[in-house]
């Protein structure tokens, strides 16, 4: 009997602990999405107090927790903005565009940053003649970026519509007898199918533009540039400010100095080396 | 007798090479001094008789070599029963800097052949200068010059500042001068850096280069200014100032009597530490100081305005340029904030400053030029505000407030870029953060992006094979309906062919003639009873049936009914039953045709 009492006795605490480990469970679960979701709010609050530095950590600690969005690199750069940072606010505007292009708020929000970065820029030249706007894109880069602009996905399903638009003009043409509508069945699947060709190519070059890394932001106040990758080389042009979005063109590892360099491009003036670790670039690691 | 000539004189010569005897000293100078780590010292090369000089040695053990130089020379010349003798001294001081602390040997080193002793010194933690110059300040007291050996009066430094109970920020000449009997001083360098206490300095370039003439105390001296700083007391109380030490070479003038000239005047090279006289400020505060906000300087200021840029367009930088001049603390003049002061529509950038100044013996003067870089955002008459200068006369010691002329411009139209920038306004708005993802994959790389296009085009794919034997299947209708006929033929003569299989002849017929009449029947609507031979090929022919049919369908009845009679053999059953078969798929296409039209 005692042995049987005690058999009842184990078996009720451990189904009560298991119980109770549950519910703990579901407990933490709820703290921790409260707690992420308060972060985010958090963040919010903080910036709205002009709280920028503490907002910015808040945010940086929730993409290394949970991952990113478009917005959240747009909050990002208007904190860095507000916090006088206009080259970590170039960055973020940047990665916000690169994931979501469409972000009218974060193109608005680079375009004045940029703009400002480019008066800064002038009142660096001095005496000099030189000028410090960016070189306008190529006919064809032109175009391209025109189409990136709406970005891959826009494309992409645009394709699909246009595929299926293809395929029920198929069907059309193979299953009504009625001679003009097998005709616009015909003619137009002709179209539909080149057509979402064509879309197919905009989603492919739009990819590949949301996807490069061929431009940098320079981070640092007064980066000069150098004619070559070393720091007794001639230094060309004026200093650039930060926030200033140049091409990356190359990079040079000095083993001997252990620096490693970066080529830049911004125009024909604007054109030479600066140290890696004054620029960064607009990377795309969380795009694919 | 040539011999004994020489002979005598190689005697004579030995007599003198022994007298004269040959020897290198070393020995570290000041003696007894234990320098410290930074200190100057020498190291003393005594040669005595030795033809040739000695070698600056690359490396003193613990310290660095900073240059060798002869420090004295003397030459005696004995004549004694006739026999001369000449003793020459000359003494080389190495000047070095202890570096690291410890005990180290140099030497022996070798001149001209002879080699010298081996030297043990010792270098301490502690520099010698600092703690000696605490002994010296406390022993002495007041504030009188420190003479330093060996000159006595004959050298010592004087330090005297043009204020000593200065205001807060007030700029203080301190000038260190030399005062010597010497006719020239050589390697003059300082070995400890001056300390000023709660002051920030700046050394001034404004010393002399030669040595100049003036009577002090009643005696005449060569002096030179060695040292001059700019200094500016932070805190009010006292700020103590101690001087450098400095070490170097003089040239001492010795008058000597030459057994053959007579009195003779040479420099000898000696070698002197000296230490200039503590100084002690007063520090005032700056009265009343806390009625200002900006305090932007100490002294005598005149401030101007000017605008650089002559016309003013939106995003175009322009520079606005204030002129401080006068005497005071040049260096750490400031202006107003200017971007608190500036209008919001006139961005303050920057503002670079440029001081020119001339340090006198008492008073700092020059002009600082701020060059004020602004950029206008808007179109528009704007001013620029008028600034106010507050600086603090230490000479009549009240406050003065200077105001600038403040400019009115009128902005115009930039560029046309910049001008459509100018429309763009910041979005302070946040944007919900959203589903956040480590990564985000674009439609086009994805996997099922591909299903898309697969589906549809394996859905059409099938649906159109399927189709397509369908209308296969719909174009062969004579075949279908021949099927079909037959299938029914089949099935109304099943009975009779099964007598065909038996041979069941006498069956056979009745079952032909039961399954024809019946097939009539059914396709006319006649009754079974009602039909005979003669209304069947009417009722036929008005069904449209072709009159060959009719005549093979009458004839077929008939050849059954005369076989079920006359008993015929089971030979022709076959035949019977395959045109009973044609003469019902005859009649199934003809009817059919009809009713369809």
């Amino acid at each position: 009997m005692p042995g049987r009492t005690g058999r009842t006795v184990c078996k009720s605490s451990s189904g009560l602990s298991y119980s109770m480990l549950k519910c703990l469970f579901l407990l933490y679960l709820c703290i921790f999405a409260s707690l992420s979701l308060s972060a985010a709010e958090n963040a919010d609050s903080a910036y709205a107090k002009g709280d920028y530095l503490n907002a910015i950590s808040l945010w940086q600690r929730q993409i290394k927790s949970a991952g990113v969005s478009s917005e959240l690199f747009y909050n990002l750069g208007n904190a860095y903005s507000k916090a006088g940072n206009p080259g970590a606010a170039v960055l973020n505007y940047k990665k916000s565009l690169k994931l979501n292009p469409n972000n009218s708020d974060a193109k608005n929000n680079l375009r004045y940053t940029e703009a400002l970065v480019l008066v800064a820029n002038e009142s660096q030249v001095g005496d000099k003649t030189l000028d410090p706007t960016p070189e306008p894109l190529t006919f064809f880069n032109a175009i391209s970026h025109g189409i990136a602009s709406l970005g891959s996905n826009f494309w992409a399903i645009l394709t699909i519509v246009c595929f299926l638009l293809m395929m029920s003009a198929v069907v059309i043409y193979v299953f009504v007898k009625n001679v003009r509508f097998r005709k616009i069945g015909f003619f137009g699947a002709g179209i539909l199918f080149l057509m979402s060709g064509a879309m197919y190519a905009c989603a492919y070059v739009s990819r590949s533009i949301q996807t490069a890394r061929t431009e940098a932001v320079v981070m640092d106040n007064d980066v000069a540039i150098y004619a070559s990758p070393s720091v007794k080389s001639k230094k060309v042009a004026a200093p650039l400010s930060a926030g200033t979005v140049v091409r990356l063109l190359g990079v040079h590892n000095d083993k001997n100095a252990g620096e490693e360099w970066s080529e830049i491009y911004l125009n024909a003036d604007y054109a030479g080396w600066v140290p890696s670790s004054s620029i960064e670039a607009v990377s795309a690691d969380c795009i694919r | 007798m040539m011999n004994r000539i020489l002979m005598v004189f190689s005697i004579f010569l030995s007599v003198f090479v022994v007298q004269a005897q040959q020897s290198v000293r070393l020995s570290v100078s000041p003696a007894g001094m234990t320098p410290g780590v930074g200190d100057t010292f020498h190291i003393i090369i005594d040669i005595q008789n030795v033809s040739g000089q000695p070698s600056e040695p690359a490396s003193v053990p613990g310290c660095k070599v900073l240059f060798m130089r002869q420090r004295k020379v003397s030459t005696i010349s004995r004549v004694v029963n006739g026999v001369s003798s000449t003793i020459t001294e000359v003494s080389y001081a190495l000047t070095l800097r202890a570096e690291k602390a410890g005990s180290f040997t140099f030497g022996p080193i070798s001149v001209g052949g002879v080699r010298s002793n081996i030297l043990h010194y010792k270098i301490s933690d502690v520099s010698s200068s600092q703690s000696s110059s605490n002994q010296q300040s406390a022993a002495q007291g007041s504030n009188g010059p420190v003479l330093t050996n060996p000159g006595g009066s004959d050298l010592f430094l004087k330090a005297t500042v043009s204020d000593s109970s200065p205001y807060e920020q007030q700029g203080v000449v301190y000038t260190v001068k030399l005062y010597t009997t010497y006719s020239s001083i050589f390697d003059w360098i300082s070995t400890t850096a001056p300390s000023f206490g709660n002051c920030t300095y700046e050394s001034s370039d404004d010393v002399s280069h030669s040595l100049t003439r003036e009577t002090y105390n009643g005696k005449s001296y060569y002096t030179a200014v060695i040292a001059r700083y700019i200094i500016y007391p932070t805190q009010a109380g006292v700020a103590k100032i101690k001087g450098n030490s400095y070490t170097g070479s003089v040239g001492r003038t010795m008058e000597y009597s030459d057994p053959y000239f007579g009195f003779m005047s040479k420099m000898v090279p000696t070698q002197v530490d000296a230490k200039p006289n503590d100084i002690e400020l007063s520090v005032r505060p700056l009265p009343g100081s806390d009625k200002y906000e900006d305090i932007n300087g100490v002294g005598q200021f005149k401030v101007g305005a000017e605008l650089v840029s002559k016309n003013f367009k939106t995003h175009q930088a322009a520079v606005v340029r204030y002129t401080v001049s006068g005497t005071g603390n040049m260096s750490f003049v400031s202006l107003p904030d200017l971007s608190e002061k500036f209008p919001s529509e006139l961005k303050f950038l920057k503002s670079e400053d440029s001081v020119k100044k001339q340090v006198g013996a008492s008073s700092v003067s020059g002009s600082i030029t701020f060059d004020c870089t602004f950029i206008p955002q808007k179109e528009g008459d704007f001013e620029i505000p008028a600034l106010k200068f507050n600086f603090f006369d230490p000479e009549k010691g009240t406050w003065y407030t200077v105001t600038t002329q403040s400019f009115h411009i009128k902005v115009g139209e930039g560029a046309s870029t910049h001008s459509a920038d100018a429309s763009l306004k910041f979005i302070d708005k946040l944007q919900p953060v959203g589903k956040l993802d480590k990564t985000h994959k674009l439609i086009i790389s994805k996997l099922s992006y591909w299903l898309w296009f697969i589906i549809p085009v394996v859905l059409l794919v099938a649906v159109l094979f399927i189709y397509h034997k369908r209308l296969s299947l719909l174009s062969d209708t004579e075949l279908l309906r021949l099927k079909q006929a037959n299938s029914l033929a089949k099935k109304r003569l099943r009975a009779a062919y099964l007598c065909m299989k038996r041979k069941d002849t006498a069956h056979f017929y009745d079952e032909m003639l039961h399954s024809l009449w019946g097939y009539l029947s059914d396709k006319l609507g006649i009754p079974t009873s009602d039909l005979t031979r003669d209304n069947v090929s009417m009722e036929l022919q008005s069904a449209g049936v072709s009159a060959t049919v009719i005549n093979d369908t009458i004839a077929l009845i008939d050849e059954c009914e005369f076989a079920k009679y006359a008993s015929a053999s089971g030979s022709d059953m076959d035949k019977i039953y395959s045109s009973g078969c044609h003469v019902i798929n005859a009649l199934e296409s003809e009817i059919g045709k009809n009713h369809s039209k």
